[in-house]
């Protein structure tokens, strides 16, 4: 089996009286898209700084391609949560600095720049000053010295904020063609339907500690709320005891929109389910109920949304 | 360390070299104005006589006696006649300086040449009564007089007593448009004039007195150590220790300031963690200090490079020798190190600028310290006070190039190679002490850490 390309291994840090990670066991393997979920505060950066030996562990043991990260900070490119620019530096200037400092010939990072600039939507910058650019562009100049040396692992903290939705998706084709080639990309967010979108492989944090660290399939079968929500034109309370008459229906809930949820059993055909309801009656949609990672993340840590949907069970897979 | 990592520091020193040193700004202020200075200061003087009126009129002198105006119209002749040069010749003599050329006492007396006067005479009027005083300052109104002096006769008389020569004044009336140089001019003529007209009043011979009262010349020469050699006492060579320490002082101190800035800057631009994720922080601090020598060292060669021309041109070389210069460079690269040091831990560790001055005043109140003993030091290089402190880091490459720059005794090579021992082991402890507290301050935000926090990051980095 293939090393993995980030390997954690008990790894925690504290900031005064601050525990920020605690026993914190992770593997990322080559050439998957992970994201790196969690909320404010939950210990991502930090993890992620530790990742970069940018910040020391105080204990535990951590790999990144096989070793030290600072032996390897020229196979990494990292995007910061707290990121800058040098605001006087032209744009070229301040790439050709990063490439340079990243390992890229001199020679080739001329046309290196101009073709991304010109890739990322920025044609015009590279003379310009870098406090010339507004917020966004900066974000996407600031995206571009991560990536500027090819590196083999890339690391993006909140790569997103900040962005406005034409740039957030410009940002999301970049890091899915980046992957594309193979590449292995971490990324953090907050915003979790993002990482729903885009990622093979989901871990989440809460507190500085791991919740979940699986594949978003396995997760979106384990967190398969087995229910179907029908939306009859007619009256919901005909269709609700339609419905709880069949022999795959555990349950039925009616909620304030008139919509009736059906609790299947754990062994039954969805399939069937949905044909019962469409044979009784006209309806105004029917779907299964998917479950989100928002709605994964607020179950694993305990901290139900107001107002949220009938709760799923965990399926525990063999 | 790599190649690869040596390559990264040269890439971040020349980042900082050619941002902080190839600017407009710092091409047009640390090195065209300090020349363009040197340059004005020797155009200025010759400027300024250039602009200056001669003085030249009559004046009209109200005069009972009749004395003062054949005294005055003497005394104008003496002036007149007078070669200035002389003047300035004897005041650069005095400072010891070899102008034999004679270019810069030449200009020293054009400069002089301030109260220059073509023709300027006194006519005499005897007082019977106001009215001659009113129509003589009537035409001085129309422009006939350059000036109106009504001379009391009791100003001549020597009987009289002191007090009553003082009471005795006399008027000098002057037309509006008059410049205060010209009103200057005429007021001392109209007195040294009056000196001599007492003089003849006593039937003294003024100019054989004054020959008697003038005081010789005293060519003092310093024996140099060899039989045969000696060189000229130039008051200048006071100058010189401070001169070299205000140049170690201007160069390495305006370089680290460029550091402590510069931190600050990637810190609070956040740039400061991007940089991080391609270099080791010490990979960082080492390539802003070397990066920042080449600015303090662009510094001290301009600066330097004008003082050694200024000493050149005034034939002033024996007050420095290739060995001093030397010496002095091993000494601006302990005290730049020593600084830099101390600035790339302060910038570290604070977010802002206000905030560093929490920690730049106990630094700056040590690294004053030698300039207060300029002095004490300079007059007696190689005293007990001057011994101490050049062995005394962190001040001691400011003390020693003041030892080394006093020069009127040798100071002991062995003292030399002690207090470069004691500076090259100072430096790698503060770097050492830096560099940890870099590697821990780079990434904090916040609140400033206390001194006790800094030996903690120390301890612990």
């Amino acid at each position: 089996m293939n090393e993995p390309c980030i390997d954690l291994s008990g790894v925690a840090k504290t900031f005064r009286d601050t525990r920020a990670v605690r026993d914190l066991n992770l593997q990322i393997p080559s050439g998957s898209l992970c994201g790196f979920l969690g909320p404010n505060g939950a210990g991502k950066s930090t993890t992620i700084r530790m990742i970069m030996s940018i910040i020391r562990t105080d204990q535990g043991s951590l790999r990144v391609l096989g070793g030290d990260a600072l032996d390897h900070k020229d196979r990494i490119g990292y995007l910061p949560e707290e990121r800058g620019v040098y605001r006087k530096m032209k744009v070229g200037d301040y790439l050709r600095y990063i490439g340079r400092l990243k390992g890229v010939d001199a020679s080739s990072l001329r046309t290196l720049i101009t073709d991304s600039l010109e890739r990322i939507g920025l044609p015009d910058v590279e003379k310009k000053r870098c406090e010339e650019l507004s917020k966004g562009m900066q974000q996407k100049v600031q995206f571009l010295a991560a990536i500027i040396h090819k590196p083999e692992l890339i690391i993006l903290d909140e790569p997103f904020s900040g962005l406005d939705p034409v740039n957030a998706m410009l940002l999301h084709d970049l890091i899915r063609e980046l992957h594309d080639e193979g590449r292995t990309i971490l990324f953090s967010t907050h915003v979790l339907h993002q990482a729903e979108r885009m990622c093979d492989r989901i871990v989440m944090i809460d507190q500085g500690t791991k919740v979940l660290d699986d594949t978003l399939e396995t997760i979106q079968k384990r967190f398969d709320p087995k229910t179907i929500i029908a939306e009859p034109l007619g009256d919901p309370t005909a269709m609700g005891m339609l419905l709880e008459g069949a022999p795959e229906v555990d349950s039925i809930k009616i909620d304030d929109r008139g919509r009736v949820h059906a609790r299947l059993r754990d062994d039954a055909d969805a399939d069937r389910v949905m044909a019962t309801a469409l044979a009784g009656g006209s309806l105004r949609s029917i779907e299964r109920a998917r479950t989100t990672l928002d709605e994964v993340f607020l179950h694993l840590v305990n901290r139900p949304l107001d107002g949220a949907q009938p709760g799923f069970a965990e399926t525990t897979l063999v | 360390m790599s190649d690869r990592n040596l390559s990264k520091i040269g890439i971040i020193a020349w980042r900082e070299f050619r941002h902080t040193a190839l600017t407009k700004a710092f091409l047009f202020g640390a090195v065209i104005l300090p020349i363009g200075m040197m340059g004005l200061l020797l155009v200025l003087p010759l400027l300024f006589a250039s602009q200056l009126k001669p003085l030249d009129g009559d004046i009209a002198v109200v005069d009972s006696t009749g004395r003062f105006v054949q005294a005055f119209n003497a005394l104008v002749v003496e002036r007149r006649d007078r070669d200035r040069s002389g003047d300035a010749e004897e005041i650069i003599r005095k400072l010891g300086i070899d102008d034999r050329g004679g270019m810069l006492s030449g200009g020293i007396a054009a400069a002089a040449e301030e109260t220059s006067f073509d023709d300027v005479t006194a006519t005499d009027f005897r007082p019977d009564g106001d009215d001659v005083i009113l129509r003589l300052k009537e035409e001085a109104r129309e422009g006939q007089w350059i000036g109106v002096a009504v001379i009391p006769e009791a100003i001549f008389d020597a009987q009289n007593s002191n007090e009553d020569l003082d009471d005795a004044m006399i008027d000098l009336f002057l037309p509006k448009e008059t410049s205060p140089r010209h009103g200057d001019t005429i007021s001392d003529l109209i007195r040294s004039a009056t000196v001599r007209a007492r003089f003849a009043a006593a039937g003294e011979d003024f100019e054989y007195i004054q020959t008697m009262l003038d005081r010789p010349s005293v060519d003092v020469r310093r024996l140099g150590i060899e039989a045969g050699s000696e060189s000229s006492d130039s008051k200048l060579r006071m100058l010189v220790p401070f001169g070299f320490m205000m140049l170690l002082w201007i160069a390495t101190f305006t370089a680290g300031n460029f550091l402590l800035t510069s931190t600050i800057e990637e810190k609070s631009n956040k740039v400061i963690e991007v940089v991080l994720s391609a270099v080791g922080p010490l990979q960082l601090l080492w390539g802003k200090i070397l990066g920042l020598a080449l600015v303090s060292l662009v510094i001290l060669i301009t600066y330097g490079g004008l003082a050694i021309a200024g000493i050149a041109a005034l034939a002033l070389t024996d007050l420095l020798s290739i060995s001093v210069l030397l010496w002095a460079v091993v000494f601006f690269l302990i005290a730049y190190f020593t600084v830099a040091a101390l600035m790339a831990a302060i910038g570290s560790a604070v977010n802002e600028l206000s905030e560093a001055q929490t920690f730049m005043a106990p630094v700056m109140v040590i690294l004053i310290t030698p300039m207060l003993l300029w002095m004490p030091i300079g007059e007696n290089p190689n005293g007990t006070l001057a011994v101490v402190t050049s062995m005394l880091p962190p001040i001691l490459p400011f003390a020693m190039v003041m030892r080394i720059g006093a020069a009127t005794d040798p100071v002991p090579i062995w003292q030399l190679l002690l207090s470069t021992a004691i500076g090259i082991v100072s430096v790698v402890g503060l770097v050492w002490a830096a560099s940890r507290i870099f590697r821990v301050g780079i990434l904090m935000q916040g609140k400033p850490p206390s001194p006790l926090e800094l030996l903690r990051w120390i301890r612990q980095a």
